[in-house]
């Protein structure tokens, strides 16, 4: 009797956490029923794949969101990092995979590093911080690329934001799918269970306890810009691989996109609250908006408006179940209180 | 007037002023036409809309919030005031009615902020959304002209509103003029000013963006203030869309794009921290006008345009920095002899 | 005093900046020119951020290096299609006091107060690509962007036979350009009672976005025989997305603009055809018409240039 109580109490909890995963059920339910055969295993597997790229600027973004900043250099820095390494993406260069991606990754985290040191060191917001590294970074990129633009990029990069591993059906299993799966799990498992993972959480909670608590806030916020940054060069070379040129009008309203994705997915600007699989699963919504939309022709206009509608549900609808998860809680532990009581009567 | 009690009148003013005063100072003795009156009356003109959201800005910052609609409703107002008007219904009517949209976009701003309890930042990112698309539905996604020539509808307040009010004549080709735009600007900015220091609502605003519990508990009407900051930012944005539609003589239902990240630096610059419980309005205005002193001077110079962004986003950051190094400088001096 | 000290001291690194921005793009150019008589002229375009412009950018370039008297100018909004800043730079023309100004507007109807403020100065304005819809133009070179639509939308629907489902990738929504085109392309797949318009969506001009919407649409519609791109950025994301799927073969993709990336998806067989507007031809000879005009000579008011539909036979 009382075992089925607490199962059934923690579903309900688990319920609530849930609520991006709700969402999400949601509206694939609404575009199921109301869309032109959008269920099928190969649509499914479009979207995810889509869904890969966006949650990579998302977990970028979340990175900086969750120290209570805002990284709005993300496409610029992607733009930036790409070009530069350009000539050598090109299938004439002929350069090993592995020596570009590090080369990428690593001007994308330099980037971070400017980024880092303007929010600690200058006092700089963020906000204005990295609004000034996005308009240095775009500006750059067309100084140093000039009048063009680098495109047939190199196969084997091409493979990682391409190629497909198996079929399942219509579902195929691509790179970017395993890729973004593995990416995923990897910063979910450090920034929940590793050391300075939850040194990030804490910063960005409450800074000021945790900076009397001993931790070095200020590495902390640069580290997180340096993740962030070496993430964005991540998500710029799966970008180019997959549109095969690299251009500096790369991502130039990726801000916003990395924004929506993080938002949806619980995070809170004031920081110190969202996850990683949040992220992924407000990747996988916008997606499913999109494809859904495309399926459904919805008119073009009301796209954005769309959008901005879902955002503001989505978050009230977190909002509504967790209060429901506080009230459950407490319901939980006057119960329990009670139950004790009695049987203390008993005895 | 001994030393100290300069350096506390100097320290009273917003750290933006510095900024502005040096960066201006820089533009005026390297680049030639900067400081000439041909320049500053453009210059004034071009700068009316920014400062005015730059203003919006800065009064949800303070109170710990945030406004990233202003951009949609700059382009939304527009285009419901053009409409009106090439419609046939009266230009005040058309201009009332537009403020009267944007104020109800606070209004759900507000609502949706202090109701719903989202956070602003997610609440104004979405109705940005809204506001854009909206807009692009209502005008069918195409400019809306307003002509007296072609259309059946005679305009005369508008073709007024776009002259300029005095034209001084300093010889050589030089001509001060101080355009409508400018003369309006002017007008809100004051009576903001004065609604904001001589009533209850700079206190009520400090009050909200320092903690909200407490002003609660101190018997302020938190929810009611905080609609109607948003109401208020609202109520500018639309101003802003009437000047937008001045300047373009034409609506465009992308005219506001981008704006609101501008306003939010200009906002930022002119020293409103985000962390919200402080900030200042006239650092708001300076915030904005050293923006576009800066664009204004780098285009006369003619340098390359993606050298303008580097520059730009670097004048940024410097500013900043003399903020910072400003507040600790003066003020500390001022505020030690008090 | 420390303080005051570090003011000035960025204060000081701020005005070298300037100087570097003021010397880099000056010094080279009155050197060599400062005996001649030198014509100011201001090339305005919609945006840096976008290979198109940059392209007619390289002709003002040339421009400037071929003719002695004139020097160009190049300027662009920041925010990219901007018609706000691009008015904010046709008054700081009207300041410097340029002897013409070109430009290639974001907006028909925007651009006009611009216009008449530069007639008001007696500057001399030549619109290249983009009409404006009022104020005193001395002369358009260009293609109508309205036409532009209309042949591209022929040319895929005759390719097809007259019949089949076809697909349209817009630009910006509420982007005049983009609106113009679209407006043709629809009246032109109108007079074909066999093609089926499937659907029309905005890309915002981005490669990216145009793959994915390509995607999506590849999985919505089982039967598509032809897409037809706005512009050639747009047009080899949707073809990457098309050749990915494998569908290459089925599918007859139109796009616009040509440049080398471009010659490659027609050698590669995927690509069908192109419009061709040759947009540096638009610049070159609108900036050359500024300079007649300037030293007196009569100057056509209407410079229509021919728009062509390359196909990829012309690259076997």
């Amino acid at each position: 009797m009382k075992n089925s109580f607490v199962v059934k109490d923690s579903i309900k909890t688990a319920a609530y956490n849930l609520s991006t995963l709700w969402i999400l059920l949601a509206i694939t339910v609404f575009f199921g029923i109301f869309g032109n055969n959008f269920l099928k295993g190969g649509n499914i597997s479009n979207i995810i794949n889509q869904a890969g790229f966006l949650a990579i600027i998302g977990v970028s973004q979340l990175v900086v969101i969750l120290t209570g900043g805002i990284n709005l250099s993300i496409g610029s820095c992607m733009a930036l990092s790409t070009v530069l390494l350009g000539p050598l993406m090109l299938a004439k260069a002929e350069m090993p995979f592995a020596l570009i991606f590090v080369m990428v990754v690593v001007c994308g985290g330099l980037i971070g590093i400017i980024n880092g040191f303007m929010v600690t060191l200058l006092n700089i917001p963020a906000f204005l911080a990295t609004f000034a590294t996005m308009y240095v970074a775009r500006g750059a990129a067309w100084l140093y690329i000039g009048k063009g633009v680098y495109y047939g990029i190199n196969e084997n990069i091409r493979f990682f934001a391409t190629g497909v591993l198996f079929r399942i059906g219509t579902f195929r299993v691509t790179m970017p799918m395993v890729l973004a799966a593995v990416f995923l799990a990897g910063m979910a498992f450090f920034i929940t269970k590793s050391n300075i993972g939850r040194k990030i959480y804490f910063t960005g909670s409450n800074p000021e306890a945790a900076r009397f608590s001993g931790i070095p806030t200020q590495r902390i916020v640069i580290f997180a810009h340096i993740l962030s940054g070496l993430i964005s060069g991540f998500a710029g070379i799966m970008y180019v691989a997959r549109i095969n040129a690299a251009d500096a009008n790369l991502g130039v309203t990726y801000h916003f996109d990395a924004i929506s994705v993080a938002l949806i997915g619980g995070a809170i600007m004031s920081g110190g609250s969202g996850s990683i699989w949040g992220v992924a699963a407000g990747a996988v919504i916008i997606s499913v908006i999109q494809s859904g939309m495309n399926n459904m022709q919805v008119p073009t206009e009301l796209q954005t408006a769309f959008l901005g509608v879902l955002i503001i549900v989505a978050v009230c609808f977190n909002t509504f179940l967790q209060k429901k998860k506080i009230q459950n809680t407490e319901r939980h532990i006057t119960d329990l209180a009670g139950k004790t009581v009695k049987g203390g009567a008993q005895a | 007037m001994n030393k100290e009690s300069i350096l506390r009148n100097i320290g009273s003013l917003p750290n933006s002023t510095y900024v502005f005063v040096v960066i201006t100072l820089v533009c005026a003795a390297g680049i030639p036409n900067f400081a000439s009156a041909n320049n500053i009356s453009t210059l004034l003109q071009q700068s009316c809309i920014l400062t005015l959201l730059s203003v919006a800005m800065a009064l949800s910052i303070i109170t710990k919030g945030i406004d990233l609609s202003v951009g949609g409703v700059v382009s939304f107002a527009g285009i419901i005031m053009a409409l009106l008007m090439s419609s046939g219904a009266g230009e005040g009517l058309a201009i009332l009615i537009g403020f009267i949209a944007a104020m109800v976009f606070g209004f759900l701003n507000g609502f949706i902020i202090v109701k719903l309890k989202v956070a602003p930042f997610i609440a104004t990112f979405g109705m940005m959304g809204i506001a854009q698309g909206v807009a692009n539905l209502l005008s069918n996604k195409r400019a809306i002209y307003l002509t007296d020539q072609a259309g059946l509808i005679k305009l005369r307040l508008i073709p007024f509103l776009r002259h300029n009010l005095l034209e001084i004549d300093l010889g050589g080709g030089q001509i001060l003029g101080i355009n409508m735009i400018v003369v309006i600007t002017a007008a809100v900015l004051v009576l903001l000013l004065l609604l904001y220091k001589k009533t209850v609502l700079s206190a009520y605003m400090y009050a909200l963006g320092n903690n909200a519990e407490t002003a609660k508990l101190s018997n302020i009407n938190v929810d009611f203030w905080n609609i109607f900051v948003y109401m208020l930012t609202g109520l500018l944005a639309g101003i802003a869309s009437l000047l937008m539609l001045l300047r373009l003589n034409s609506a465009q239902p992308t005219a506001g794009d981008g704006l609101e990240f501008q306003a939010v630096v200009a906002a930022v610059l002119g020293g409103n921290p985000l962390s919200g419980g402080k900030g200042s309005l006239p650092g708001a205005i300076m915030g904005a006008l050293t923006v576009f002193v800066v664009r204004n001077g780098l285009t006369l110079v003619g340098a390359n345009s993606n050298f303008i962004m580097i520059i730009l986003g670097v004048v940024l950051v410097l500013g900043m920095i003399m903020n910072d190094v400003a507040s600790r400088g003066f003020k500390a001096k001022g505020a030690c002899k008090q | 005093m420390k303080k005051i000290v570090s003011v000035l001291a960025i204060a000081l690194l701020g005005m070298a900046i300037l100087a570097c921005g003021a010397s880099a793009s000056k010094e080279d150019q009155n050197a060599a020119k400062a005996n001649e008589k030198t014509y100011k002229i201001a090339f305005i375009v919609k945006s840096l951020q976008s290979a198109f412009f940059l392209s007619m950018m390289e002709a003002a370039e040339k421009c400037d290096a071929d003719f002695d008297e004139i020097t160009v100018d190049i300027l662009a909004p920041q925010t990219p299609f901007n018609i706000d800043e691009q008015i904010q730079l046709v008054e700081q023309c009207i300041t410097n006091k340029v002897d013409a100004i070109v430009i290639a507007p974001c907006d028909s109807v925007g651009i006009i107060p611009a216009i008449e403020k530069a007639n008001a100065a007696g500057i001399p304005v030549v619109t290249p690509n983009t009409k404006s819809a009022g104020g005193k133009i001395l002369s358009y070179v260009g293609v109508e962007n309205y036409n532009v639509g209309y042949d591209l939308g022929a040319a895929l629907c005759e390719k097809l036979g007259g019949k089949g489902n076809i697909l349209l990738m817009e630009g910006k929504a509420g982007n005049s350009t983009s609106e113009e085109r679209t407006r043709g392309v629809k009246d032109a797949v109108k007079k074909y009672a066999g093609i089926k318009l499937l659907d029309s969506q905005p890309t915002d001009w981005d490669r990216a976005k145009s793959m994915t919407v390509m995607e999506n649409w590849l999985q919505t519609y089982d039967k598509i025989d032809g897409v037809l791109t706005l512009t050639k950025d747009i047009g080899l994301g949707a073809l990457e997305a098309i050749r990915a799927a494998g569908r290459g073969k089925d599918i007859v993709s139109i796009t616009f603009d040509i440049d080398n990336d471009v010659i490659a998806a027609f050698k590669s067989g995927d690509l069908y055809g192109s419009g061709n507007q040759n947009e540096k031809s638009q610049a070159y000879i609108a900036i050359t018409s500024a300079l007649f005009a300037l030293k007196g000579y009569v100057v056509d008011s209407n410079q229509i240039l021919p728009l062509t539909v390359v196909t990829a036979e012309s690259y076997k």
